[in-house]
């Protein structure tokens, strides 16, 4: 009895901490002005101001970026989850710890690490993309990885010895019974490109601010409402990213 | 042949890409940050150690991100331990705890702001009451840095401790209670030495994360709390390429100092 007490506090005081405070992002977006603790009135004021074309056009670059990039983090996965699972190699161990250490170091130091080694690419969306593809990559391709070690051997290699090619194997046994840990790393990848701030705040430029960007500016400017709309569209697309994660790793759990 | 012809092809994709994008790149930066007005020398790690900013900042991210852990560490094993026999319970904090993991965390401390600080909904209601909600008068500083850290990245500590429980042998903790052991004893003995290896990985994964963080400092230190990686990206914003080369390289050396410290300790724990 203790315990459940305990275990229903614990939900309460998560959900203080962690939702409310997105809650109230949501009503930053509906306040047109907002001067006292309790706000007395509402309206869509800043859902309309976003229909500028400089706003939808970061609505529209950030799913460019976060689709461009997340294509390339998904395919990179894909590839290198099947070497790490099918192949041995001398070092194998130590190229996964290499793969994985991005995830580690500050997006910051990532950021200027590419700023000072492409200067060409400086400012350009091609930088946005590879800034995504270098801190993203590893976390999906542990996800890949993690749901490609689990198919069966003995599946593999009767495909095999049925004639089957490499390649046909690989589309017709792997993929599909990998497919919990893929589509779970794309929604991810989609979810963390939408929503990176630290990794684009040195590499975005003028031409493709993205939403996260848009709302760091607003920030700092003061225009909270902006701020309020953009962050309650991250949070669905968040929310909506949790929810699909959890949903296909419920219903692909068997394979 | 093409077996091996598959494999290299495949290894040197898969393996030019962290060399292409982020050694060759941290490598250029590290060297630069050795070049001072075209020659090489230790001028900008001289101006770094005797600023009194940087030293600052330097120690504000080991202090944020130590104080964080602590109390991520601690809480995070109360609450794991209190509702890992529920697994309902287990799965709605779960679902919750997954929010700030793909969530902004500049949006979050922006939440936070219009919560908890000096105009905020809960400081209010909590004032019609007569209470005076005390986060307000801290969030702003570097303990306001460390209370968002901790609600940031308590997922992260939470999540694998999760599964560090779950590999416990239930069999062993009922043998300990029929041997007598109970309560402290036995999370102290039984459970705890288990779990220790989970619990500190937890705790490097979190560490890192805090240390390397940004976003959260700007949102909440707004210029007067720094950290190292704020630093770096003022001094980039103000074209100071060598001292941002110089910041970026210290604070990798602080990163590989910090895991190199955990990975010792979990070599012990494994002994």
């Amino acid at each position: 009895m203790r315990n459940r007490i305990f275990s229903a506090f614990v939900i309460l005081f998560l959900s203080i901490l962690i939702i409310l405070p997105l809650s109230i992002t949501f009503l930053l977006s509906v306040v047109p002005v907002w001067s006292e603790a309790i706000p007395n009135e509402f309206g869509l004021i800043w859902w309309k101001e976003i229909l500028r074309p400089a706003y939808v056009k970061a609505i529209f670059n950030t799913f460019v970026v976060a689709g461009l990039s997340s294509i390339c983090i998904v395919v990179y996965g894909i590839v290198g989850s099947y070497l790490f699972t099918y192949y041995d190699f001398m070092g194998k161990d130590f190229l996964f710890s290499m793969i994985l250490s991005p995830t580690y170091v500050s997006c910051t130091v990532v950021s200027l690490g590419l700023i000072v080694a492409y200067v060409p690419l400086r400012n350009t969306l091609w930088m946005m993309i590879l800034g995504n593809f270098v801190v993203v990559s590893p976390l999906v391709m542990k996800y890949v990885h993690s749901s490609m070690i689990k198919i069966s051997k003995e599946l593999i290699e009767a495909s095999y010895s049925l004639g089957s090619s490499k390649m046909n194997t690989f589309t017709k046994i792997i993929l599909p019974l990998s497919r919990q840990g893929i589509l779970a790393g794309i929604i991810l990848s989609i979810g963390m490109c939408m929503s990176a701030l630290s990794i684009m705040l040195m590499l975005y430029n003028a031409g493709w601010i993205t939403i996260p960007i848009y709302i760091y500016l607003e920030n700092t400017t003061g225009t909270l409402g902006i701020a309020g709309v953009f962050s309650t569209i991250l949070i669905v697309v968040t929310l909506m990213t949790v929810y699909l994660v959890d949903y296909v790793s419920e219903k692909y759990a068997g394979f | 042949m093409k077996y091996e012809f598959e494999k290299y092809g495949l290894l040197f994709f898969i393996g030019i890409v962290p060399v292409l994008f982020f050694f060759y790149p941290i490598f250029l930066m590290v060297q630069m940050s050795f070049h001072y007005e075209g020659a090489f020398g230790f001028s900008n790690y001289v101006k770094f150690l005797s600023s009194k900013t940087f030293i600052q900042g330097l120690f504000n991210s080991f202090f944020i991100s130590t104080i964080s852990v602590i109390i991520i560490s601690l809480m995070g094993l109360m609450i794991v331990m209190s509702v890992r026999d529920y697994d309902n319970v287990k799965r709605v904090i779960k679902l919750i705890s997954s929010l700030p993991m793909v969530f902004s965390s500049y949006i979050f401390c922006i939440a936070l702001i219009y919560a908890y600080g000096r105009t905020g909904i809960l400081t209010h209601l909590f004032s019609k009451f007569g209470i005076d909600f005390p986060i307000h008068k801290f969030l702003y500083t570097k303990y306001g840095i460390i209370f968002a850290n901790i609600v940031f990245y308590l997922p992260y500590f939470i999540i694998p401790l999760f599964s560090s429980f779950e590999e416990i042998d239930p069999n062993l903790e009922e043998a300990a209670e029929s041997l007598g052991s109970h309560g402290f004893h036995k999370f102290r003995r039984i459970i705890f030495p288990q779990v220790l290896h989970g619990f500190i990985t937890g705790m490097l994964v979190s560490f890192l994360l805090i240390f390397n963080q940004i976003s959260i400092v700007l949102a909440i230190g707004t210029g007067k709390t720094y950290t190292l990686t704020y630093l770096l990206f003022s001094q980039y914003e103000r074209a100071r390429i060598g001292m941002a080369n110089t910041i970026a390289t210290v604070s990798l050396i602080s990163t590989f100092v910090i895991a190199f410290m955990f990975q010792r300790i979990l070599r012990v724990i494994r002994r």
